[in-house]
């Protein structure tokens, strides 16, 4: 199973991840089209800073993945194919339990959408967006068993 | 290995597919004496609302039963359990032995006796078929009463609203939701409401339901005569222990159980609405009546059942409600009351132009609740901090200033985290992180 | 499409390029790869590194940060940093322009003996436009009022006008740039203006930044007019040459010599001097001595002394690649400094040449121009030398050229054009637009760039307006992209032009007697020769009896690249041309800027931005652009006509 990983010491807080991340999940995919797109397209990673390191945040796609067992919908699920936990926006209500419960404040709202927003690790990309657009190749796909 | 599940709903059937992950041969029956097929409770008042369809009421493909080889047993009842004899005899007489027992019975709802409260036209909702039957005579009725300002009464007002009709919430308490909200919460809260056009009425009670054979009319207790063609009645739920009790199993509000789930019977295990598990914020056992715990919980005790020896970390008393487009979030102690939750207790709020509202409280400066209004995003990093009772003094001004991110308490959090080396560097990678 | 087919439609630059493949030879596209993705909120133009704070960055998806940390929104930001760049561009130009002007001083005061005055009448007709009174005085007296008045132009104190914007613009866009506050009295002055309006805590309004924009925008203008002016005083105003473009120019039997950059003052010297020294070449082993150029000094170059193009800015590794080129000496702008690297790999020596643009490792021969002929002669031997270290397995170069006829000036053009209409030549021109024999007239400018797939925005627009009938002139790089493939030689025209406009370059062809007929497109010199295309347009407004804004005459960078492109775009607005960018500039992080450049600026100057990065609904567009403009004279003269009827 692949996985995203973060190598902070590379991470320089360019953001681009976010960008990457926005343009996959827009219309157009053109950055230059993107930014007239109505709803904006939305980023599913973010970048923080904590002392003098910086985080790229996203979904961690967990093993038992709390979001899933809150989810009241039946929306948040594993997409047992490959690895991830996915959420089917058109089943979810909006109740924010996935919110509520993720450790790593990696599902948010759609505001526009109201439903909730996650990564979900680019299914029909070679490669996620984020991983594909970090100038400084802090994140990347590894085989989980490589790593772990 | 036999097991037998009695409650076919979030705690039953987490507990189901994860027995059938964890051994493949086993025999898994469930009996509930629902007749539909596993669906989502919560779901019920948007199936009022009329935002939800038959089909995603289910939480399964239809196939998916045959294929984990779960034995369902639908449209019974268990009437009794035979710790000796090690079976379970339905209201239809058969008996079905188990080797392992999981009571997943769930809560029924408080019905306070309210003369006229058998007429028609008058509800609680647990079930699908409550659902049904509420949204059918919603088609009818124009002017509705929701008895209860908790979470499904709550939720059931937005549904009927949706649904057109007119809805007054009367409530006991001083302030909405307050078993979820602290008072300047609910104060906002209940403001939505009423610029939502919901009638409001707290430190009210309805005293009578009015009628001939329908309701016509709920009469308040400031005397109050109020129409009404349709009343749902939310006044809390209570565990479903009957089997428990007779058995002879340890009961309080719910079914007792121990850090494995297990009950005071041998080979019985609780989880979901019905028991009383660990509850991490308060420290003490608590009955948390919410879907992420029934599933949870479930998925522990079948662990436990198919002899994986694993400990239920506890829950953490929380909910989520959208209340007129505006999220409300709250988690463990959320308003502490001095004289019957001990000292050390300490609240910091912070309220902001909007709807922004947050608050934590710290028990012995390690957070202990909050409650998240207007922005909710991130509430799962504060959660995560309360389950893992650490004490880290930067954070409730980082919360309370929205300046906090899973980063900031990583070192806190994770006590299952994992980390490896790259470069010299602590790196984070993918974290495991068990269920709630 | 193969991925280096995607990089580029010139079969030259495509067969070195699988060259470079073979050989793990490193080009600007490669790099490009590796900057991918491009940041994007400099993309979109919503970084501000202006102060030490920073940098800020506003987030175009309307998430994170919607203002800097000094509360500076996307629209301020964005229009700091588009002046900014304009402000960068004027200085380079007019830089470029003032540099030519002290060489010409130096001359005038004996110190610069390799030079001569070697246009005379230019000196003259720029002193009679400029208002000043040559009769009587010798040749280098008017020259030096015409350089002493240039550089006025940088330098002057009192609020009055920049002399060559005012002298070469019509009154009526004189008046308006007066009205709108954004004529410029000193082009040093205007670039100081802009810098210090976009500094931290100055201007925050995009209208007014902008406007302050078109101020430095204008004294480009200048600047590139000036130095057209002076540079045709110093080394001739272009004829009509024939010559060679694309790589095959080098010629693997001589010692290639590649000029490169944008200010011919030592690589005139150069060009004569090699003419010179063919014998230590043939010493050499060479069969003599070859000098071919690459960007605005190889226009320079070629319109003056005939000297074949190599290629054009994105090409210029290729050019090394071939293992032909000895020595490449540049002077300024556009250079890559990935060159060196580069030359390393052969024996190829770089020669950088001007003080202030030097690259590691590079030789380097000051430039002074009292010594001219001196630098150039080091220069070439440097380059002899290094032939006698070619390595022969090593040479590579393909065998793509076209045939070019280039030299056209405005004043060779008139000519031209006079052979059909003796007493107002521009009349030829104007006929025929009157008449819808063409459509109008297309400036083809700017760069190339890895955005955009090299020459193809050039040769796709440059087809479908000539198709469509439209007149088409080029300078700079685009001229480069034209020339290579051919559409600058006569053949050219049967080939691709429309009736009417094949109809009207055979007549003209004919009536001049141009030997070989005309090209299809115009090769009207370096990017600074920009102005030339102005003067042709404001004498068409003036015979038109209109303003540039009004008539059919557009501009095109399809793949725009430098800072310089921007300010040209920007003063091509101001004077009025709708102005086509192939190539996003970092605009769109805010929509109210790029409201401004793509539609208000049309309200207030008649120009404004096309940004449109495919060619054919480019092309589209600019023909759109053109059709409204004939649409609108014709409408206004005929109502014109029907009042008179009336009256
Ligand atoms: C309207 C509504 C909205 C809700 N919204 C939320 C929400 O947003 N978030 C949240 O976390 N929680 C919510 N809840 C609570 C949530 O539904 C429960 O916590 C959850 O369903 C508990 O699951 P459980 O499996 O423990 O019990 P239940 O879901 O109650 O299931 C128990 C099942 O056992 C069956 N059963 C009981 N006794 C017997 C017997 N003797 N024989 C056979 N079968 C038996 C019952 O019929 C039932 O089907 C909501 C509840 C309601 C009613
Ligand atoms: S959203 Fe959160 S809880 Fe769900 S899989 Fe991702 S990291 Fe885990
Ligand atoms: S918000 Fe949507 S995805 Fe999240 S728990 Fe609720 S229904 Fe599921």
């Amino acid at each position: 199973m692949k996985e995203v990983f973060v190598r902070l010491a590379r991470c320089v807080g360019c953001r681009q991840c976010e960008i990457s991340c926005a343009l996959v999940h827009s219309e157009s995919r053109d950055i230059h089209q993107a930014v007239w797109e109505r709803p904006l397209p939305r980023q599913r990673v973010r970048v923080t800073r904590e002392g003098s390191e910086y985080y790229p945040l996203r979904c961690f796609h967990c093993e038992d993945a709390p979001c899933i067992g809150a989810c009241i919908s039946g929306a948040m699920h594993l997409d047992e194919d490959v690895g991830t936990v996915a959420c089917d926006t058109a089943r979810c209500v909006g109740c924010w339990m996935c919110v509520m419960v993720c450790p790593y404040g990696s599902v948010r709202i759609h505001e526009g959408q109201k439903v909730a927003l996650k990564c979900d690790r680019c299914p029909d990309e070679d490669e996620p967006a984020c991983v594909r657009g970090c100038p400084t190749r802090a994140l990347l796909v590894k085989e989980r068993a490589l790593v772990v | 290995m036999k097991h037998v599940i009695i409650g076919g709903s979030a705690a039953g059937m987490s507990c189901a597919e994860t027995l059938r992950r964890l051994d493949p041969k086993c025999d898994i029956t469930v009996i509930s004496d629902e007749a539909r097929p596993f669906y989502s409770r919560c779901l019920t008042s948007y199936y009022i609302a009329g935002k939800i369809g038959e089909r995603d009421m289910l939480l399964r493909d239809p196939g998916f039963y045959e294929a984990r080889r779960l034995n369902l047993v639908m449209g019974k009842k268990a009437v009794l359990v035979d710790p000796r004899k090690k079976a379970v005899v339905l209201d239809d007489g058969s008996e079905i032995p188990y080797d392992r027992l999981l009571l997943a019975t769930g809560g029924r709802p408080k019905l306070p006796d309210i003369p006229g409260a058998g007429k028609r036209g008058v509800f609680t909702l647990r079930t699908w078929d409550d659902a049904v039957a509420i949204s059918e005579r919603a088609k009818t009725a124009r002017k509705a009463v929701v008895v209860g300002g908790g979470l499904i009464g709550m939720k059931v007002a937005g549904a009927l609203r949706d649904a057109g009709l007119e809805v007054r919430v009367v409530v006991a308490s001083g302030r909405v939701l307050s078993q979820m909200l602290d008072d300047e919460a609910a104060a906002i809260a209940r403001r939505l409401l009423e610029a939502h056009g919901f009638a409001v009425d707290t430190r009210c009670d309805v005293v009578e339901i009015e009628g001939d054979d329908e309701v016509r009319q709920v009469r308040l207790q400031d005397g109050r005569r109020v129409d009404a063609d349709l009343v749902v009645i939310g006044k809390g739920v209570d565990p479903e222990v009957g089997l428990a009790e007779a058995c002879g199993a340890r009961v309080g509000r719910g079914i007792i159980v121990d850090e494995h789930l297990k009950t005071s019977v041998p080979d019985i295990y609780a989880a979901g609405d019905a028991a009383e598990a660990y509850d991490i914020a308060w420290g003490e056992p608590r009955v948390n009546a919410m879907w992420t715990a029934a599933t949870s919980q479930g998925q522990v005790a079948a662990h436990n059942m198919a002899g994986i020896p694993t400990r239920y970390p506890g829950s953490v008393g929380m909910n989520s409600i959208d209340i007129c487009g505006v999220p409300f979030i709250s988690m463990g102690v959320v308003s502490p009351r001095r004289d019957r939750d001990g000292d050390g207790l300490v609240e910091l709020a912070r309220r902001r132009a909007g709807n922004w509202y947050r608050k934590v409280v710290l028990k012995d400066r390690v957070i202990c609740g909050a409650v998240f209004a207007g922005v909710v995003d991130k509430a799962g990093v504060v959660l995560a901090l309360i389950r893992a009772r650490a004490r880290r003094d930067d954070a409730p001004e980082r919360i309370l200033a929205d300046d906090f991110t899973y980063a900031t308490f990583m070192d806190v959090i994770d006590e299952k985290g994992r980390y490896f080396q790259e470069g010299g560097k602590r790196n984070v990678q993918r974290i495991m992180q068990g269920g709630y | 499409m193969g991925r280096l087919e995607g990089r580029t439609v010139d079969p030259a630059a495509l067969e070195m390029l699988k060259h470079a493949d073979e050989q793990g030879l490193e080009t600007a596209w490669d790099r490009c790869r590796a900057q991918e993705p491009l940041c994007g909120f400099g993309n979109l133009g919503v970084c501000c590194r202006i102060c030490l704070q920073g940098p800020c960055r506003i987030d175009p998806f309307g998430e994170g940060a919607t203002r800097g940390i000094c509360g500076a929104q996307d629209y301020s930001i964005v229009a700091r940093n588009l002046i900014r760049s304009i402000a960068g561009g004027t200085a380079a130009h007019s830089d470029h322009g003032r540099h030519v002007a002290l060489t010409l001083l130096a001359h005038l005061d004996g110190h610069a003996p390799d030079y001569r005055i070697a246009d005379p009448a230019k000196a003259e007709a720029v002193a009679r436009r400029i208002g000043l009174d040559p009769a009587g005085k010798t040749p280098q007296e008017i020259t030096r009022e015409v350089t002493l008045a240039a550089l006025r132009d940088f330098s002057r104190l009192e609020e009055e006008p920049c002399t060559w914007v005012t002298s070469t613009v019509t009154p009526g866009m004189t008046e308006k740039f007066e009205e709108c506050a954004i004529m410029p009295s000193n082009i040093n002055g205007a670039i100081a203006e802009v810098m210090h309006r976009s500094t931290m805590g100055v201007d925050a309004d995009p209208i007014n930044l902008i406007f302050g924009g078109l101020k430095s925008a204008l004294a480009d203008y200048a600047g590139c007019h000036l130095s057209t002016d002076l540079t045709d005083i110093l080394f001739g105003t272009p004829r009509p040459v024939r010559s060679y473009a694309n790589l095959g120019v080098i010629d693997p039997e001589k010692v290639n010599i590649t000029v490169h950059g944008h200010i011919p003052l030592l690589s005139e010297i150069v060009v004569d001097v090699a003419r010179e020294m063919e014998d230590e070449a043939r010493a050499a082993g060479a069969a003599g001595i070859n000098v071919v150029g690459i960007c605005c000094t190889a226009n320079e170059v070629l319109m003056r002394k005939g000297i074949p193009l190599a290629t054009n800015f994105i090409a210029q590794e290729l050019a090394i690649m071939t293992g032909a080129v000895d020595a490449i000496i540049v002077d300024l702008q556009c250079i890559m400094p990935a060159l060196k690297t580069l030359c390393e790999c052969f024996h190829t020596r770089l020669i950088t040449t001007i003080p202030f643009s030097k690259i590691p490792g590079a030789y380097h021969v000051d430039f002074r121009e009292e010594r001219a002929k001196e630098s150039a002669r080091r220069i070439v031997k440097l380059a002899i030398e290094a032939y006698r270290e070619r390595d022969p397995a090593k040479v590579h170069v393909p065998q793509v050229k076209n045939e070019v006829v280039a030299g056209f000036s405005l004043e060779t053009m008139l000519e031209i054009f006079a052979s059909v209409n003796q007493e107002k030549p521009i009349r030829a021109l104007v006929d025929a637009i009157e008449e819808g024999e063409i459509r109008g007239i297309a400036l083809f400018a700017g760069c190339t760039n890895t955005k955009a797939r090299h020459d193809e925005g050039h040769l796709t627009i440059a087809r479908e307006l000539a198709k469509n009938d439209v007149f088409i002139v080029a300078t700079g790089c685009a001229a480069g992209a034209l020339a290579k493939a051919g559409y600058m030689r006569p053949g050219a025209v049967k080939e691709f032009a429309g009736p009417g406009l094949s109809r009207f370059l055979e007549r003209l062809g004919r009536a001049s007697g141009f030997d070989g007929g005309l090209p299809l497109a115009f090769h009207m010199g370096s990017c600074v020769d920009n102005s030339r295309a102005v003067d042709l347009a404001v004498l068409i407004a003036k015979e038109m009896g209109s303003d540039v804004a009004d008539i059919p005459f557009v501009a095109t960078a399809p793949e725009a690249m430098h800072e310089k492109a921007v300010s040209i775009g920007a003063w091509a607005v101001t004077l009025g041309f709708p102005t086509h960018v192939g190539v996003i500039p970092p605009v769109y992080g805010s929509s109210l800027v790029t409201e401004v450049v793509t539609k208000i600026a049309e309200d207030v100057f008649g120009g404004y931005f096309i940004l449109e990065t495919d060619p054919l609904k480019a092309a589209q567009k600019l023909i759109e652009a053109l059709n409204y403009r004939n649409w609108r004279r014709k409408y206004s003269r005929a109502s014109l006509d029907e009042a008179m009827v009336a009256e």
